[in-house]
């Protein structure tokens, strides 16, 4: 900077007084063409001119300082002050209106903006550009592989499918925190239109979080929704898409092969499996197979027909029919249009979007409309500021169509394609016996039943925010913010008299009359299912803001009070004898238990009545506040305490006091800084704690009623009952997470290396977990403080910006390394527990490994002789299950590492030439393991089927020398089976690395193509799920999607502005 | 300015100090209560689920009830019914469903009486009665199921014999934490004891549903007890003047027709309570043992109202007092005559004995000819009720708990044989076997597993 300075000064010294030539250039930012046409004005001057088609101006000027102003519609003006006689060529760069909202990278915790100098917490900005890279309908898939510490779990439970950072709770809801508009939003997250969305920011650290308290614990996603600007000529926007996403693979998981599963029943049909389930009192159903070997075995068909039927068996798979019947590909159109612009009083932002999604069952689908609308005013020159906002949604979602389950080789159509009936609940002998007495059709033909039952969800949802600020000194503004949610949400079903639901419940409480003819205790007509629930909640925030520069100390505070309160309220009922037609129901008995038809059991008529009440409220106060001096130091504080509604907990335990503290030191400020490959360098740190809530805990024992119609169902007493829910926990105490945060930001001159580098250590203390327990407690699962964890890790970016020739290439390499570990926990569990536990996606702690972890038993291969799984019990090969299952050492078990990725990130690359430009990213994920399925044969041998490597287990002595697969035992032993699933050899390294995606789009200017009827329009195509470039492992089979592969999808679509 | 500072400061500090408590006492879901009431409490015995259910059943499997041919036996749905009907304990038996049934009404009875016990001083007057009734319902559910537990998971009590050998873990308070390990037999029975007669002392003599136990319930459940230990006076005192606490059924007056002829909730239920269910339960090739179905005589209405013959190759059981499916495990009034019988014979009075006896089995047979039963020595009376005990209470949990019981005396010691897939298999009076191993989960937290 000195140094230019200077360069400057002796040029003037040099020059004479002179009307002197001023050279530039206007390019676009974004493509680093030429922009022809730019409006170039100087301040306080006549003088005017006008870019030529490489975007160059020339213009003369007397020396002295001037300022010069670059315009042209549909991109933000730039001004610049200069010195004439100018030294080089001035350079502008405009940036297009609507991709950077502001010059400034400014980040959101949804109570303030912040300047990325000043902030020294750890923020993820996912910005428009970003968050429209992607093509989906849901806008949480948008952030995946593009924000650094944040990961989509492929392991473990589906109730969190997102971490950041790792996992910061054993049992709470360990979702993050997703803030809309400055109040966490209480409405399904898909119900928020992407198209609507101008930025989101992840709040990594406790600085970042902590200003969302108890709730902040597993980070905070920060939603901020586009708005209009002031003195902004109206724009239009259009974007447009259609998505084809390819059909499931009912083949994809391997299976048992039918001519497996024919020997299967074979072999369980002379074991005497079935035997009583042929003359089983609830007319149990079987396999056709099954049938026809009792029938062969009664004489009724002969060795011939048998053969025969059986080979007829192998030609067919259910598969086949789900595949042709069912599946089809997910198609999905996305329309959204946006409306904003502004004076310097008013501005606004409109938006309508329309969804229309099918699915991939065939007659599913659903559909979702949005309109917003964001308005604000400023009055009394500015003091008064005022934000209206309403946001509405209307959703509908249809899935009436469920995928049938058959026996592998049932067909669902004749060669002819009429429908064919499936076995189900009850066997085919008792249905042929109880035909023709007067009984509805007992049989199930799936494809019937294909567009007859509905089954819709509709919901309404809306938000209103009204926001009222005024300046009540220089600095000191007084805010109240509100907030209005409620979700009405609808849900019917209707099954029709001939759907198979209805006739199978008409059938069983049917009866013989003491006269021989049939009774019935239900109603004729179909059956209609309903639930209504609405969601409402209130959101008031009262705060002071401060915020002034002293010279060169710069002050913010904030300040204020929230008060919340939601409700969720639901009733369900259901009609018997319903006609659509009509709208007509007929009541029925419910409180006589009337035999069932089929075996005499006794059972009331199923009483369908569904009443729910939830209520949260929320007291919180808060304080944060900034401190910089000279651009160079900086020190946050934030605090916080959240009071909620907790249930059975004493009065004090209700809130939590949360706080961190930060600093940070833009190194490059300093006098002492030298380094010209860095000009800009900033460290930062911060600590402090954030926390969880789990509103499902007590100190005290809690139960939960449930009603007297469920008690008589089950035990004949009509008499309303409770059910404990928690037992006493007077130890309980809140979950905190300690959160240490250091990082380095910096930047190249000229942008050509910017990166973020930074280490973190989350403490969790008193983590809530379930633990296995002695069931003679009570309880066989207990819920309490039992653990404290320690994660560790890294966050890197590091992006860059290289012109090569024609090219503008800007990568972005984003990797994060997450170290998890159980430090205490107080129970210890025998070695059975880890193998299987975090096979079913669990936790069970362990002190000293990681949260998720996967163990196995040795391998020790198949016994010689008999095919028995063997592993190494106290050093040599061992297949007694029961010893193995009850008196195996932990300490001897293989730990071979977390089940989650250690290290992951993405590889981005956006390459730009002239008005086209590419972009793929490449995500890798490193460190982890998982479990590969294989035989089971606890299900199969009761006859349900399993893995396909059945087909390749162990038969002859010898076999052990080409294959692992335990032999067929002659009992079912789970312990048997467990030794081989968990053992060493199915464990598999998940490393792998995979194209996730490509997006190429052509962009037309109306600065290129003049006659064009708008500014501008982006014609694009994007791809995802492309494909895996590199795994560790030869397992077949995705690592990270077991049951079905992910599925790739085209999208082509267009982005116009008018 | 610095006037502005102090201003804000104030404001700040007022942030993270704020009242209103009271905004936060509402409850956060409906249907939740930390229960507290008598009305919460009567709510959690009232849960038939959990405290009228999943009595151990397994013993009937492995008891001489109950036989099977292979394909029957082949059948079986769970590997571990297939072992305990052939008294085997292969690799991997474990009984869970028994004893986490169990101890969980253990849990429910102690919250109540925890929480019954903090009313105590405070409870009105008028409120008073129900207090005692929930307490001595609570020390009943408790000591029955310790009752439970005690004959499926240890060794058959014989006092002043084997007072010292394992009984179970007794489970008292509601902190899930505390973890009491295996008390002896002797302790265990003495809380039992303890329990039941607290009971007897709460309890109202009425209750106004079957679910909830009354007071003969409770001395029901003792006389039992006192005739599995052979304290037989006892047994004959409690169970004497039991015999009124309900109506006898007229097996005239039931059809054997029906696929259940003996009603729900009929007149002789005192106490209703049903056995865990298995695929045993439900399997239409589980027979009544054949020499049990050969001791009805043409005229004794329980061979058909008992016994489906449909199949006379297969003779299964419909005559449970459930009326269903569901294997009936209350307290019924014809096991209270049968108890007095026995328990007067025992004591010498022989005729006593057998008038209880006819009394009840008149109501058995076919109306006006039924030969009242005649025994001059106790040894014949003996044999008479011991014989009338299985005939009548047909797979209840008794005939287990029965042949335990009787094989301390070697006068009715049985040795029982199943002859299964060509091999014989035995079980001899005092076998181990006579006693389910304890769940492997309770092994693994330091419990002690039987032999």
């Amino acid at each position: 900077m000195k140094r230019l300075i200077l360069t400057f000064a002796l040029w003037w010294i040099y020059c004479e007084v002179l009307p002197q030539q001023v050279t530039g250039k206007v390019s676009d930012s974004k493509t680093g063409e030429g922009l022809p046409g730019v409006l170039i004005k100087v301040e306080n001057n006549e003088l005017a001119t006008v870019t030529d088609v490489e975007g160059n101006f020339i213009f003369q000027l007397e020396e002295g300082n001037y300022v010069i102003i670059a315009s042209l519609l549909g991109y933000t003006l730039q001004t610049k002050a200069v010195s004439v006689p100018i030294s080089a060529p001035l350079l502008f760069e405009l940036k297009e209106e609507g991709l950077d909202l502001t010059e400034v990278e400014v980040v959101s915790t949804g109570y303030q903006e912040l300047p990325r100098e000043r902030a020294t917490g750890s923020f993820a900005l996912v910005d428009e550009e970003l968050v429209n890279r992607r093509v989906s309908t849901s806008l949480l898939d948008r952030l995946e592989d593009v924000t650094s510490g944040l990961i989509f779990n492929r392991a473990g439970s589906s109730s969190d499918p997102i971490s950041i950072r790792g996992r910061s709770t054993l049992f709470a809801s360990a979702q993050p925190l997703i803030i809309v508009d400055n109040f966490p939003y209480d409405g399904p997250v898909e119900n928020i239109n992407p198209n609507d969305v101008a930025s989101v920011t992840v709040l990594k650290d406790a600085a970042a979080a902590s200003i969302w308290g108890a709730k902040a614990g597993n980070g905070v996603i920060v939603i901020t929704t586009k708005r209009g600007r002031t003195n902004q000529p109206m724009r239009v926007t259009l974007n447009s898409n259609i998505n084809i996403i390819e059909a499931d693979d009912p083949f994809y998981q391997p299976i048992i092969s039918g001519s497996d599963f024919l020997y299967t029943e074979e072999l369980l049909f002379d074991r005497g499996f079935y035997n009583n389930l042929f003359n089983h009192n609830n007319k149990t159903a079987l396999s056709p197979f099954v049938e026809d070997l009792f029938a062969h075995r009664n004489g009724l068909i002969g060795d011939a027909e048998l053969a025969a039927r059986r080979s007829g068996y192998t030609l067919h798979d259910v598969r086949n029919d789900i595949s042709r019947y069912y599946l089809q590909n997910r198609i999905n159109q996305q329309y959204a249009l946006n409306v904003s612009g502004g004076s310097d009083r008013h501005h606004y932002l409109y938006s309508v979007g329309y969804d229309n999604n099918r699915a991939g069952v065939i007659g599913n689908g659903s559909d979702r409309f949005t309109i917003n609308a964001q308005n604000t005013w400023k009055f009394l020159s500015d003091k008064l500021k005022v934000d209206l906002g309403v946001y509405m949604a209307k959703s509908l979602d249809d899935s009436g169509n469920e995928l049938p389950q058959g026996f592998v080789y049932e067909r669902l159509a004749d060669d002819n394609g009429l429908p064919l009936p499936i076995t189900r609940t009850y066997s085919q002998r008792y249905l042929s016996s109880v035909e023709g007495i007067g009984l509805m059709d007992w049989r199930y033909r799936p494809l019937e039943e294909i567009n007859m039952i509905r089954n819709r969800l509709q919901s309404n949802d809306i938000r209103l925010n009204l926001g009222v600020g005024y300046k009540l000194l220089e600095g000191l503004q007084a805010e109240a913010l509100y907030q209005y949610w409620e979700n009405r949400g609808d849900r019917q079903v209707h099954y029709p008299e001939g759907s198979y639901f209805v006739r199978n419940l008409f059938n069983l409480y049917s009866y013989f009359q003491p006269d021989g003819t049939l009774g019935h205790h239900m109603p004729q007509g179909g059956i209609y299912d309903f639930t209504h629930s609405n969601s409402l909640s209130h959101s008031l925030r009262g705060q002071l803001r401060y915020g002034r520069q002293f010279g060169k100390h710069r002050l913010d505070l904030l300040s204020g009070y929230e008060i919340k309160m939601m409700d969720v309220h639901s009733d369900g009922g259901r009609f018997y004898g319903y006609d659509d037609a009509l709208g007509t129901s007929q009541p029925v008995d419910y409180l006589t238990r009337f035999r069932f038809f089929h075996n005499n059991g006794l059972s009331n008529i199923p009483y369908r009545g569904v009443h729910s009440g939830l209520y949260e409220r929320f007291l919180s106060g808060y304080v944060n506040g900034g401190y910089t001096y000279d651009n160079r130091y900086s020190f946050t504080f934030s605090a916080r305490r959240d009071a909620s509604n907790l249930f059975g907990v004493e009065a004090n335990q209700r809130a939590v006091p949360l706080w961190s503290v930060g600093g940070a030191w833009t190194l490059s400020e300093e006098r002492f800084y030298r380094w010209g490959g860095l000009p800009y360098m900033k460290l930062r740190m911060t600590y402090g704690y954030n926390g969880n809530i789990d509103r499902n805990l007590s100190s005290f024992t809690t139960a939960v009623y449930r009603p007297a119609s469920t008690n008589n169902s089950l035990t004949g007493f009509a008499l309303p009952y409770a059910q404990i829910q928690n037992p006493p926990n007077p130890e309980l105490r809140w979950e905190r997470i300690g959160i240490f945060n250091t990082g380095m930001d910096f930047e190249s001159r000229g942008g050509k290396l910017r990166g973020t580098i930074e280490y973190y250590k989350k403490s969790g203390l008193d983590l809530i977990g379930d633990s296995p327990y002695p069931p003679s407690s009570g309880v066989i699962n207990f819920r309490g403080n039992y653990a404290n964890t320690t994660t560790d890790g890294v966050d890197v970016i590091l992006g860059s910006d290289l012109r090569v020739g024609g090219f503008r290439w800007q990568p972005e390499f984003l990797y994060s390394h997450v170290h998890e570990v159980v430090t205490s926990y107080a129970n210890e569990a025998v070695a059975f527990n880890y193998v299987s536990v975090g096979g079913s996606g669990g936790i069970l702690p362990r002190e000293g490994f990681p949260l998720f972890s996967i163990y196995s038993y040795p391998w020790a291969g198949l016994d010689p002789d008999t095919g028995n799984p063997q592993v190494y019990f106290e050093g040599s090969p061992n297949s007694n299950f029961t010893l193995i299952r009850n008196q195996f050492s932990t300490e001897d078990l293989v730990f071979h590492g977390s089940m989650r990725p250690t290290h992951f990130g993405a590889f981005r690359n956006n390459i730009r030439w002239r008005d086209f430009s590419a972009s793929f990213n490449i995500s890798y994920r490193f460190g982890y393991f998982y479990r590969r399925e294989s035989v089971n044969y606890f299900p199969i041998l009761r006859g349900e089927g399993g893995h396909s490597d059945f087909n390749h287990r162990w038969q002859h002595p010898g076999d052990e020398a080409f294959t692992q697969i335990p032999s067929l035992p002659s009992v079912n032993n789970q312990n048997r089976d467990n030794m081989y699933l968990y053992s060493d050899q199915l464990v598999e390294q998940g490393d792998h690395i995979r194209l996730q995606d490509v997006r190429l789009s052509y962009e037309f200017n109306k600065s290129r193509y003049g006659r064009m009827p708008f500014q501008r329009a982006e014609l694009y195509t994007y791809a995802n799920n492309l494909g895996i470039l590199w795994k560790a492992s030869d397992d077949p089979l995705d690592p990270d999607f077991r049951t079905m592969r992910p599925l790739r999808s085209i999208a082509a679509g267009i982005r116009i502005d008018f | 300015m610095q006037k502005h500072i102090y201003i804000l400061l104030t404001i700040l500090s007022a942030g993270v100090l704020m009242g209103c408590e009271g905004y936060l006492d509402q409850k956060p879901r409906k249907s939740l209560v930390v229960p507290e009431t008598l009305d919460d409490l009567q709510a959690l015995l009232d849960n038939a689920v959990i405290m009228n259910s999943n009595v151990p059943g397994l013993g009937l499997l492995a008891s001489d009830d109950v036989f099977m041919e292979e394909a029957g036996w082949a059948g079986l749905f769970a590997e571990m019914e297939q072992q305990t009907y052939l008294w085997r304990r292969d690799g991997g038996f474990e009984v869970i469903g028994e004893w986490n049934g169990a101890y969980q009404k253990v849990f429910y009875s102690n919250v109540v009486l925890e929480r019954l016990h903090e009313m105590e001083e405070v409870v009105s007057a008028n409120e008073r009665g129900r207090w005692m009734a929930l307490k001595g319902a609570a020390l009943f559910f408790r000591g029955s199921a310790f009752y439970d537990l005690v004959r499926i998971f240890a060794q058959a009590y014989q006092p002043g014999v084997n007072d010292s050998e394992m009984g179970i873990p007794l489970k008292l308070t509601a902190r899930v934490t505390e973890r009491p390990g295996r008390a002896t037999l002797e302790e265990t029975y003495k809380q039992i004891i303890g329990d039941l007669n607290q009971a007897i002392e709460f309890l109202p003599v009425t209750a106004s549903s079957l679910n909830r136990p009354n007071k003969p319930v409770a001395e029901s459940l003792l006389a039992d007890l006192h005739l599995q230990l052979g304290n037989y006076s006892m047994a004959r005192d409690l169970s004497s003047s039991l015999l009124q606490a309900g109506t006898l059924l007229d097996f005239n007056e039931l059809n054997p027709e029906d696929p259940f002829p003996v009603p729900f909730l009929n007149s002789e239920v005192l106490f209703q309570s049903v056995m865990a269910v298995y695929s045993f339960t439900f399997s239409s090739l589980v027979q009544v043992n054949p020499i049990l179905q050969a001791s009805y005589a043409a005229n004794d209405l329980r061979g058909r109202i008992f016994l489906n013959r449909q199949n006379p190759q297969v003779v299964t059981f419909k005559g449970s007092y459930c009326g269903n499916f569901d294997y009936f495990a209350g307290i019924s009034l014809n096991e209270l005559y049968l108890i007095n019988s026995e328990a007067r014979i025992r004591t010498g009075d022989v005729a006593g004995g057998m008038e209880v006896l006819n009394t009840l089995l008149e109501k058995r047979f076919e109306a006006g000819t039924f030969q009242p039963l005649e025994a001059s020595s106790v040894a014949t009376a003996l044999a008479f009720v011991l014989m009338e005990r299985r005939k009548e209470l047909l797979f209840r949990p008794s005939r287990w708990y029965d042949l335990r019981r009787l094989n301390n005396d070697s006068e009715y010691a049985t040795t029982l044989v199943r002859e299964m897939g060509g091999n014989t298999y035995i079980l001899a009076p005092g076998d181990n076997r006579y006693v389910f191993p304890i769940p492997q989960v309770e092994v693994d937290q330091g419990m002690k597993q039987n032999p």
